[in-house]
């Protein structure tokens, strides 16, 4: 994920440019609210909106890099949601599907191919078969677009720790969509 | 699927090397071959990511962000712990002890106090620190020490970073007792590893957020509900498995070396007992 000239966004929206927010939720505002999505979260967009106004409240204290950023933007994600799942008894309550849309009369890219073979199953439902802890490396790899130490930084773990969880995380994915028959 | 199609698949799979599975995470990985179903899966979700948000959602998130209040409301102090994180503990208790004889050169007890004010449970300083504010000197603020909770359990020191709260709550006043109570118990059962330590992150996570957000106005009969699931035994199936060992007792960041019974110099209060391993 890059914010292009992050450094100019960042000072303006420190200031409160409305100009640089308009750039910070266009980067982040997706990726947000897909990771609040796949991690069954009841009203994504609601969090995402708490989760910028957590970042406006602090962002004049804020120093570091564009990955520093990021990661911070996540750990307040995070926080946010494990909280709402304490407040919600605890657990995702159900995953919204939001993945079949099929744009028709155009030609399909490789995004379509693969939501064509995903869409009936709901691409974010064969998640489940991870742990929490894979769910959530994945999901911010993957639908966050984190790197590796970002990832880490977030969920609080060492980057070895992160890595062994990925592995696991694609060979249970690789052995349940084996397993449910789905071929792309 | 026969187990010996299991055996031989799950062979080619180990061969792929932790690059592959870079790849096939940023999406970058040319010849997928055997992942090819798991990188059509991620595609998948990449896509719903990528996808602009409408301009209602677009609007709402705008005008969280333009609309929050500014100041010093900083419910996740995420930033400056981020950058002593990396520090190395001793590198930091190091360039504690420099700054502390830095300071009583230049200005004296002021300048002393503000070296210790910086300083965490484990560090050098730390009883310094609690003892300027005992006398008034220094921050002491609910904020710090919950900065210090936090930098606890951001080190995997998971019952320290317990023990550490149960201080904070139970300084409050005596309605916080049974909040201290529960968090010291808290503590016991993570370091007894009874519990599974992705489901005591979530719990402690929960708390922390609650202990933010209260900003001091701290319910302590809510804590002390939160502090009552935390390391409770797995009851439920489809538990996740533990990813990393509970936190070993005697860390370095373990600032109870002192025997049980024996007043804390910086607090005065006993020092209640470890957990038994």
């Amino acid at each position: 994920m890059t914010i292009q000239d992050f450094d100019v966004v960042l000072a303006a929206a420190q200031e409160g440019s409305a100009w640089a927010w308009e750039n910070l939720v266009s980067e982040l505002g997706p990726r947000l609210v897909g990771f609040f999505r796949v991690r069954g979260v009841t009203d994504p967009e609601g969090l995402a909106g708490d989760v910028f106004a957590d970042i406006a409240a602090s962002i004049s204290n804020f120093e570091g890099s564009e990955s520093g950023f990021i990661s911070w933007v996540f750990v307040i994600a995070y926080r946010r949601m494990t909280d709402e799942w304490r407040r919600h008894s605890r657990r995702p309550v159900e995953i919204p599907s939001g993945l079949d849309s099929d744009p028709a009369g155009t030609a399909p890219s490789a995004e379509d191919i693969a939501m064509e073979t995903f869409a009936g199953i709901e691409a974010a439902k064969m998640l489940e078969v991870l742990t929490d802890a894979q769910r959530d490396v994945i999901n911010l790899r993957v639908v966050a677009g984190l790197t590796l130490g970002e990832t880490a930084q977030v969920v609080g773990k060492p980057v070895g720790a992160v890595k062994a969880l990925q592995r696991r995380g694609v060979a249970a994915l690789r052995r349940e969509i084996s397993r449910r028959g789905v071929s792309p | 699927m026969s187990d010996f199609d299991d055996y031989t698949d799950d062979m080619g799979f180990n061969r792929r090397t932790d690059r592959d599975i870079e790849r096939l995470l940023d999406g970058s990985l040319d010849t997928p071959d055997d992942l090819a179903p798991v990188s059509d899966l991620f595609t998948a979700l990449r896509a719903e990511a990528n996808a602009p948000l409408d301009a209602d959602t677009h609007a709402r998130l705008l005008r969280s962000a333009l609309t929050a209040p500014t100041g010093d409301t900083v419910p996740f102090p995420v930033t400056a712990r981020t950058s002593r994180s990396v520090v190395p503990g001793s590198l930091r208790r190091r360039v504690a002890a420099v700054s502390v004889a830095l300071a009583m050169f230049a200005g004296g007890m002021t300048g002393m106090a503000a070296a210790a004010d910086h300083s965490k449970p484990g560090d050098a300083l730390y009883g310094l620190d609690r003892a300027f504010e005992a006398v008034g000197i220094g921050n002491g603020r609910a904020a710090e020490r919950l900065a210090e909770v936090q930098d606890l359990f951001d080190a995997d020191e998971v019952p320290e970073g317990l023990r550490h709260a149960a201080e904070t709550v139970d300084s409050n006043g005596s309605e916080h007792t049974a909040a201290s109570l529960a968090l010291m118990e808290a503590a016991e059962r993570v370091e007894a590893g009874s519990a599974q330590s992705d489901d005591v992150r979530v719990m402690v996570a929960g708390l922390l957020s609650y202990l933010s957000e209260s900003k001091g106005a701290v319910d302590g009969g809510h804590v002390a509900e939160l502090a009552r699931e935390i390391g409770r035994p797995a009851d439920r199936p489809g538990t996740p498995p533990a990813v990393t060992p509970s936190d070993p007792p005697g860390r370095s960041g373990d600032h109870r070396a002192d025997p049980p019974g024996k007043p804390d110099p910086a607090t005065g209060r006993k020092i209640p007992p470890k957990a038994k391993p």
